[in-house]
């Protein structure tokens, strides 16, 4: 697999070349919203929705006919102040997907009819979400560490659904000349043929059009102190979603950023069974099925937070959480051990090589970077660096950042099953 | 005969090819019968090894359901080997010595393990593999952390209104085949299973003969076959092992219902039908009308439902099994309609289908199932999954007939299938209700 990135005719570029490709996925993506806020946020999701919901030549039954003929899939989603179409086809039907995808950038009709169906969608859907208890968990959490109007925040869907009946076609339009105008960020995974194909099209899309680059945010530092304990009832489950995590004062280019991913890694890798905490929470105490530790929201000069994840019956709620602080006071005090370092060195480097045997993870980590701010050099340079942090690096990056006495602990379930456990934590 | 032939032919000589279709050969190791399908990538540097034992929730008795699926959680327990060694269990120390992919997973017909890891581990991967095949330790003090760990796993699943839903609609679909109940099993009869059950499930089933070994990716038939004979050849196999006998399942007469009411606000209809099983023609025209039904933002009951605000949203599930089985729509309402009306509306927006619709829609479905199945072929790890379900319904080579059975797909044959999936006779109706 070939990769490479690059900046070209004011598109940022990510190619990840397969020669035997039979398929072509595409991303691309455009930062589009500045203020985050209910509204902005129903705006965003009501636009996604009616790129696909008709063109000024073709209706919303047309388009998915022609994507069906196609076999091709055209998908339009939003997540942080940022619209993303995502593409993927057949190598062979490349050229008339593209032509499509053309026409839904460029002429969105923004019909009355499909905003009225798209509202009342939308309302019934952010209706779901009240029982998403592991949303819920996690979106409390991530809420005390950023700021609201940040597009890293997830406004409540009730605030958002009273937003709704607001958007009007103008407000849309009015987002489509932000989206067109904007810097694309384009990710294209295929054979060399489908490529250059995708980018030749997309160029065409783009010309005439500005490409303001998105704002650079400052840093963020927590706006308040937030409360170490959040409570949420979802009586509909049987157990007690978890999210835990502190502020976490780095960026994506802090020096110290690799080193604590490292011991955070240590402590829970997201995925399979080689953290800390699968090895002791879940296998030796059988208190849970799965137990995972990641940085979030942390971006080009944007501080984030650290999170555990996991989840726990009203009954052994305690005991996990008792488990659990256990470890992370623990790797915070003493650190990782030598063996770990070695281990976890080449249990890095695998994982890496491993995302390579699927063009379409790879399409997918090129993408993300770029997003983030990343170029492929970049990327290769901190898993370089993160292969190659000492021990000694690692347990000082912990110690400095994991700050245990800071955690917030964020519950969504059945908490009134468990309230006395509950309430002799807090 | 070529020098190389010669040289495959003198390291095969522990198997019998059994036979090649597309880029895949089968093989079969003389000394016990345990099946090899390899695959070659090259250049990519990656292999994924995956065993997938013939056997799984359709095998377990009344009392005993979910024991493959706590008996696939115990092989990540030591072997006899590991204790000696004072060892956590290998494949876990795979994994934490080097990060390989790896997991496993039970379902109706099959048990699967599976790592994918770089090339130079292959020889590590399969003696794990042949090790735990016969010799990992049951006891009490493995097991009844990992039990409560299955428990933890049964109240995520249960948590969701559909996976509460899928329970109740396959007891109450089944009244004498296996497919009666979920994989994991009822949280009543994992509490009360013993060693003993495990003992006496792992020794039957988990044999050579009753095992397919896959290996996908960039190493060389060579290396192949000469490490699956190192390390698999001594095992021993079980002549007595079986597959569970054909079960007719008796003559349905009239819609089958269940219904659940739980605290919360969510509301559901499931609406389950039985389909014949994978990989038959049957099986994919099944999939091809649940697509013009759900498939999508202007698909029939997304257009009619959804769209028009009675509900909120709808997904559908139909699981490769090889013998009959249900596929579920699940239906979530708002607050404009009731369980019995949607019930009845969405029932005649099926059955009034509109042919010429059909005939309008039906080359675009196969096209977009025709890309889904090259996306899903997209790595090693990907591959073998899809290979899994092949070899689990027994007919591996199948994994080459997906084109040919979907392109094979005419409007008279969906026609039918419409007709005769959403009658009176197949039919189970779930309900969950919030209180």
């Amino acid at each position: 697999m070939n990769i490479k990135t690059t900046t070209e005719d004011a598109l940022v570029i990510g190619l990840v070349e397969k020669v035997s490709a039979a398929t072509v996925s595409v991303y691309l993506s455009a930062a589009v919203c500045d203020q985050n806020s209910p509204a902005t946020t129903a705006k965003l999701i009501l636009f996604t929705e009616l790129l696909l919901s008709g063109t000024k030549t073709l209706s919303r039954d047309q388009i998915q006919e022609k994507l069906r003929l196609l076999g091709s899939h055209i998908d339009a989603s939003y997540s942080t102040g940022k619209v993303t179409l995502t593409i993927s086809t057949l190598a062979d039907k490349l050229k008339p997907t593209l032509k499509l995808l053309n026409q839904i950038i460029i002429n969105p009709a923004f019909a009355a009819t499909e905003l009225k169906r798209a509202k009342q969608t939308l309302i019934n859907q952010l209706e779901l979400a009240r029982e998403d208890a592991k949303g819920i968990a996690h979106t409390k959490l991530n809420n005390s560490f950023i700021n609201p109007a940040d597009n890293r925040y997830n406004h409540d869907p009730v605030e958002i659904s009273q937003t709704v009946s607001e958007i009007n076609r103008i407000a849309l339009q009015t987002l489509h000349q932000v989206f067109l105008n904007r810097q694309w960020t384009v990710t294209v995974g295929g054979n060399e043929s489908g490529l250059k194909q995708v980018l030749e099209a997309i160029k065409k899309t783009k010309k005439g059009y500005q490409s303001v680059a998105p704002e650079t945010a400052i840093i963020e530092v927590p706006l308040r102190q937030p409360s170490p304990l959040l409570l949420h009832e979802v009586k509909s489950k049987q157990n007690l979603e978890l999210s835990f995590g502190a502020y976490l004062p780095l960026e994506l280019h802090s020096p110290d950023l690799a080193a604590f991913q490292f011991g955070l890694d240590v402590l829970g890798k997201w995925g399979g069974f080689a953290g800390r905490l699968m090895s002791t929470v879940r296998e030796k105490e059988g208190l849970t099925y799965g137990i995972y530790a990641r940085t979030e929201e942390i971006g080009l000069n944007q501080t984030g937070y650290w999170r555990i994840m996991s989840f726990f019956s009203p009954k052994d709620v305690k005991r996990g959480i008792t488990s659990t602080l256990r470890e992370i006071k623990k790797i915070h005090s003493s650190g990782i051990t030598k063996s770990e370092w070695q281990r976890f060195a080449d249990i890095l480097k695998t994982g890496e090589r491993l995302t390579y045997d699927s063009l379409a993870s790879t399409t997918v980590l090129v993408h993300s970077n770029l997003l983030l701010g990343r170029t492929w050099t970049d990327y290769q340079n901190y898993r370089q660096k993160l292969y190659h942090c000492t021990q000694k690096e690692v347990n000082l990056a912990l110690r400095k950042y994991l700050a245990p006495e800071q955690l917030v602990i964020s519950i969504a379930g059945p908490i009134d099953k468990a309230k006395d456990d509950l309430a002799s934590l807090s | 005969m070529s020098k190389s032939t010669k040289k495959t032919s003198t390291i095969s000589k522990p198997f019998h090819l059994i036979k090649t279709v597309g880029d895949i050969s089968e093989y079969q190791l003389k000394s016990n019968g345990l099946r090899v399908l390899y695959k070659y990538i090259p250049e990519t540097g990656v292999v994924t090894t995956n065993i997938t034992y013939l056997v799984g929730a359709s095998n377990e008795q009344n009392g005993e359901s979910g024991v493959a699926h706590m008996l696939e959680h115990m092989l990540f327990k030591p072997t006899v080997a590991d204790l000696k060694n004072k060892s956590a269990g290998a494949a876990m120390k795979f994994e934490r010595d080097v990060g390989v992919i790896l997991n496993a997973n039970t379902w109706k017909d099959r048990t699967t393990y599976y790592f994918s890891y770089g090339q130079e581990h292959f020889t590590r991967a399969l003696q794990i593999e042949a090790d735990r095949m016969r010799n990992v330790v049951l006891t009490n003090k493995e097991f009844l952390p990992e039990r409560t760990n299955v428990l933890s796993e049964f109240d995520m699943y249960n948590g969701d209104p559909k996976f509460a839903l899928s329970v109740g609609l396959t007891s109450t679909a089944f009244f004498s085949h296996p497919y009666g109940h979920e994989t994991i099993g009822f949280r009543e009869d994992i509490e009360s299973y013993t060693t003993e059950k495990l003992q006496c499930f792992y020794n039957h089933y988990y044999r050579p003969n009753n095992a397919v070994l896959m290996v996908i990716g960039d190493i060389e038939l060579k290396t192949v076959l000469k490490e699956i004979a190192d390390n698999f050849s001594h095992l021993e196999p079980e002549p007595s092992v079986e597959t569970r006998p054909i079960i007719v399942e008796p003559k349905q007469e009239g819609t089958r219902r269940f219904a659940i009411q739980r605290p919360g606000t969510t509301n559901i209809l499931a609406i389950a039908v039985k389909h014949p099983g994978f990989p038959t023609s049957g099986w994919y025209e099944t999939m091809i009308v649940l697509k013009l039904l759900t498939g999508g933002p202007t698909s029939w009951l997304q257009k009619k439902l959804v769209d028009t605000g009675l509900a909120s949203s709808i997904e559908v599930s139909q699981e490769p099994t090889k013998d009959t089985n249900i596929a579920t729509i699940f239906i979530t309402l708002t607050k404009k309609i009731t369980h019995q009306t949607m019930e009845a509306l969405a029932l005649k927006i099926i059955r009034d289908f509109d042919q010429k619709l059909i005939a309008k829609e039906l080359p675009g479905y196969i096209a977009k199932s025709l890309t889904e199945e090259a996306f899903s072929r997209d790595s090693s790890l990907h591959i073998a999954a899809e290979l899994t379900e092949f070899t689990a319904a027994g007919r591996w080579e199948d994994y080459f007939n997906v084109s040919e059975r979907l392109t094979a797909i005419n409007v008279s044959a969906i026609k039918q299938r419409l007709e005769s999936l959403f009658t009176e006779d197949q039919l189970t109706i779930g309900t969950y209700k919030s209180l």
